[in-house]
């Protein structure tokens, strides 16, 4: 098991340098640089005002050059200084970072606690109208994009209500309840079609699960009906449950950019919005690796948790 | 009119805020008109709606803002978010003037921390600080006077060859000298006769910092200075939080306890934050959400303005085949003007190259009206004179990050254009490409705002001079930068007002750079509950200082 963990651990380093080096070449083929966006606000620039600019960020020099120096501050653990702002990008991303994992973490919560039960009903009551209405919302949590279903949000709230949650981001330790106000409606939106894709997952896992003659075996046991399903169906349903959660947390951390400006939330999501509008390279580049560990230390976590769902799993 | 010429020789005593006083500066400087803030947005007054009464103490502010400064020094660049951010802690020499009777594009002249000038020659000119001025409570200045040797700090900066300022460019081969004579006063001296100088000390990017944010590096982080709001916090990614400075030097000011920039980087968040009370204002409202807002929020108060920038087709001088000059007249003569106002502004003004609205250097209306009158007929006569290929197609752009107006202004465009016999095809561009692909002077036919320059005929140098800062269109006439150059120098304004209409009547008929395309209407709207908040298109609202709420 430790074996199988360093091997994966392992393999983050090649991943890290392969999504680097993607997004370092991305976001320079995309037209214009921190110069020209800056000249959005500032006006023109003359000349030789632009070459002291590019020379103070090395954008002066062959891409190649840049790749190198980037990538030997990124082996000491330096992610460089954010172009617009001139702090170092640790220091922003650390700022960020803990509104988007509370987000992240409680659609997630959110999206199972809608899944797990609309999905076991959906396949218990199979064809019944209960299932037809849960298939339904399924469909439209799959299809209402999170940008539509954020705007309406704030707008309803907004212009119904005259509410809206505090703008900013309070640390549930300062202050839990205007934290969870601040938080709740992002993560009720990323929750939504999460839990939709789950629903559908659980329901079709389930289904096939209670065609199981272990399924039969444990009813003509004696054991009712309800705890066959809770005690042995949903559990071995849960397997591709599992394994779609993984990836489901590169979904959030993509859909965290959008909704999080529409909910001003300043978290990374935000934070990578500005810094594309801005080409801030250093700053992009440094949120795009810290989504790439999170997304790929999450897939890990679901790989090991395979072995506690199932224990006839074993790693080697 | 008064001129400066005639004026200055006598030294103007200008009193703290006292309006007559101002008023009396203000002809002094012939710095523009006087609106009395009840015409219509056709005539450019703009319409003050926001109630006015004797202002409370106390209350939150709340200003909604797309987008956050890198930063906080204002001698460096034009950054508008910087610029937006420190007009509440830092006060200019001259400023613009605002209140219940002006419109919010005035450029009236009035004094902010210069208390009386004398102007003994041409170039010379004395400016007279208050005694009453002091810093902000806050380290590295604590509270000390505010003197002579700040403003000759804060240029010294700006003018620094090493540091590369933008700013520089306005004073540039202007100014000769700046040097304090004691601790209230300064000399400055130009090379040459300025009609633009007191205009540009007014313009918005001119605030006066201390000397020991400059020597301690920390203008960056730190902003301390003069005005009516401390910068308290800056939580970034969320807000930027000010409170009252309690030592301000306009006596019973401000009246608010605080105000606060919330970061909203989305527009329909904005509108919503301002639907449910969590800002108390929203800033360049157009007519279709101007509806949406008075339909959802009763008693919202609206305060609609002109802006300074007209929209405007910029039309190629160089290259074939609109180096004719018969054929740039054409196109003028086929763009109608109204028809843009009417369907894409929703009631914009008709305007020639500098607005009739700002006063005695705008071209009046009726002569723009004249002169930019559709003539298809006249229009094909030039084309056939000049020899036009109707089968080519004219290449137009613009540039995604101006907005939506652009987009259906071009369409509108497109067809006038058809009408008359030309072709075109118009493509627009995201604004980090457009910036990319192409470096000014863009050499190319394109639809952009003009520059921002205030109401002042400074806009003709920025834009049609190579050393202009908003030089976007190659200029290859002697003649045109004569006259441009000729009228920076007239210090009489009458005479300057004539002569700066005699170039834009040039450059409507004979060397056609820009066919302007109206100037849109916007509005600003406040909360039922707000009061005293008069609205002016300055940066960093600092006419916040009088704001209070009911």
């Amino acid at each position: 098991m430790q074996r199988y963990i360093l091997n994966r651990l392992l393999l983050l380093i090649p991943s890290l340098l392969g999504l680097s080096l993607l997004v370092f070449i991305l976001i320079r083929l995309v037209p214009g640089d921190t110069v020209t966006a800056l000249m959005a606000e500032s006006g023109v620039f003359s000349d030789e005002q632009v070459a002291t600019l590019r020379a103070r960020w090395h954008l002066d020099e062959s891409y190649l050059q840049q790749y190198i120096r980037y990538m030997s501050d990124l082996a000491r653990g330096d992610l460089g200084q954010s172009f617009y702002y001139g702090t170092p990008v640790a220091d922003e991303i650390a700022r960020g970072l803990p509104a988007t994992l509370e987000i992240a973490a409680v659609a997630t919560l959110l999206s199972i606690a809608l899944a797990v039960p609309m999905g076991t009903i959906s396949a218990v009551r199979a064809g019944s109208w209960i299932d037809v209405i849960v298939r339904a919302l399924a469909v439209l949590g799959q299809a209402i994009p999170s940008f539509w279903l954020g705007t309406m949000v704030v707008v309803g709230l907004a212009f119904y209500l005259q509410w809206l949650p505090p703008k900013g981001y309070v640390s549930p330790f300062v202050d839990l309840r205007t934290n969870l106000t601040q938080i709740i409606f992002p993560a009720i939106v990323l929750a939504w079609s999460l839990s939709a894709v789950s629903t559908r997952l659980i329901r079709n896992s389930l289904l096939e699960v209670l065609r199981q003659d272990y399924m039969r075996t444990a009813v003509a046991k004696g054991i009712t009906g309800r705890a066959a399903v809770l005690r042995h169906g949903l559990r071995n349903a849960l397997l591709p449950v599992v394994t779609v959660a993984g990836a489901q947390l590169a979904f959030l951390l993509g859909g965290s950019v959008i909704v999080e400006s529409i909910f001003s939330v300043p978290g990374l999501g935000s934070l990578a919005l500005k810094s594309i509008e801005l080409r801030d390279y250093n700053l992009l580049q440094g949120i795009v690796l810290v989504f790439g560990v999170l997304a790929i230390v999450a897939n890990l976590l679901v790989d090991l948790s395979y072995a506690v769902i199932d224990p006839r799993i074993r790693y080697s | 009119m008064g001129t400066i010429a005639k004026t200055t020789r006598r030294r103007l005593l200008v009193g703290a805020g006292g309006a007559g006083l101002a008023g009396a500066f203000l002809s002094a400087c012939g710095g523009g008109s006087t609106t009395d803030g009840s015409g219509s947005l056709a005539d450019g007054g703009g319409t003050t709606q926001v109630a006015s009464e004797e202002a409370k103490q106390g209350g939150v502010f709340h200003v909604p803002r797309l987008t956050e400064p890198p930063d906080f020094d204002p001698t460096l660049s034009y950054n508008s978010t910087i610029h937006r951010a420190v007009g509440l802690v830092y006060n200019r020499l001259l400023k613009w003037n605002w209140g219940p009777e002006t419109a919010p594009s005035s450029t009236d002249i009035v004094p902010d921390l210069v208390e009386s000038f004398e102007q003994p020659d041409e170039t010379t000119t004395v400016f007279t600080f208050r005694n009453n001025v002091s810093w902000q409570n806050r380290p590295p200045v604590n509270g000390r006077a505010f003197g002579a040797s700040d403003v000759k700090a804060t240029f010294d900066r700006i003018l620094s060859p090493e540091l590369k300022s933008q700013l520089a460019g306005r004073f540039a081969g202007e100014l000769a000298s700046l040097e304090a004579s004691d601790d209230r006063t300064v000399v400055t001296k130009l090379t040459q006769p300025y009609a633009e100088f007191l205009h540009s000390l007014a313009f918005h990017f001119y605030w006066i910092v201390p000397r020991e944010l400059i020597e301690t590096d920390q203008l960056k982080s730190n902003p301390v200075g003069t005005g009516p709001f401390i910068m308290e916090r800056w939580d970034k990614g969320q807000k930027i939080v000010f409170q009252r400075n309690p030592t301000y030097w306009k006596q019973g000011k401000p009246h608010l306890d605080g105000v606060e920039y919330l970061l909203i980087r989305d527009n329909a968040a904005t509108l919503s934050s301002f639907a449910s009370g969590q800002v108390d204002s929203i800033s360049d409202v157009d007519a279709e959400n101007l509806t949406a807002i008075k339909a959802q929020i009763r008693g919202a108060q609206v305060q609609e303005f002109a802006t300074w920038v007209t929209r405007r087709l910029q039309v190629t001088p160089t290259r074939p085949p609109l180096n004719d000059p018969r054929v740039r007249l054409a196109i003028l003569k086929m763009v109608d003007q109204q028809q843009v106002n009417d369907l894409v502004s929703r009631g914009g003004s008709f305007v020639g190259p500098l607005p009739h609205q700002w006063g005695d250097y705008g071209l009046p209306e009726d002569q723009a009206r004249q002169l930019l009158k559709v003539d298809l007929a006249e229009a094909k006569k030039l084309l056939d004179a000049a020899g036009y290929d109707y089968e080519q197609t004219l290449e137009m752009s613009w540039n995604q990050g101006y907005g939506k107006w652009y987009e259906s202004a071009a369409l509108i465009l497109q067809q006038q254009l058809e009408k008359g016999g030309v072709k075109t095809r118009i493509t627009s561009y995201p604004q980090a490409e457009y910036l990319a692909r192409w470096r000014p002077p863009f050499d190319k036919n394109q639809l952009t705002p003009a520059p921002l320059t205030g109401n002042s005929p400074e806009l003709l140098y920025t834009a049609y001079n190579p050393r202009g800062e908003y030089y976007f269109q190659p200029v290859d006439d002697q003649r045109l930068l004569d006259m441009i150059e000729r009228q920076r120098r007239i210090l009489d304004t009458e005479e300057r007002a004539k002569y700066v209409i005699d170039i834009q009547r040039y450059l409507l008929t004979e060397n056609i750079i820009d066919i302007p395309l109206g100037l849109p209407a916007l509005a600003e709207v406040v909360q039922p509950k707000v009061r005293n908040y008069f609205f002016h298109l300055t940066f960093g609202a600092p006419y916040l200082e009088d704001a209070s709420f009911a």
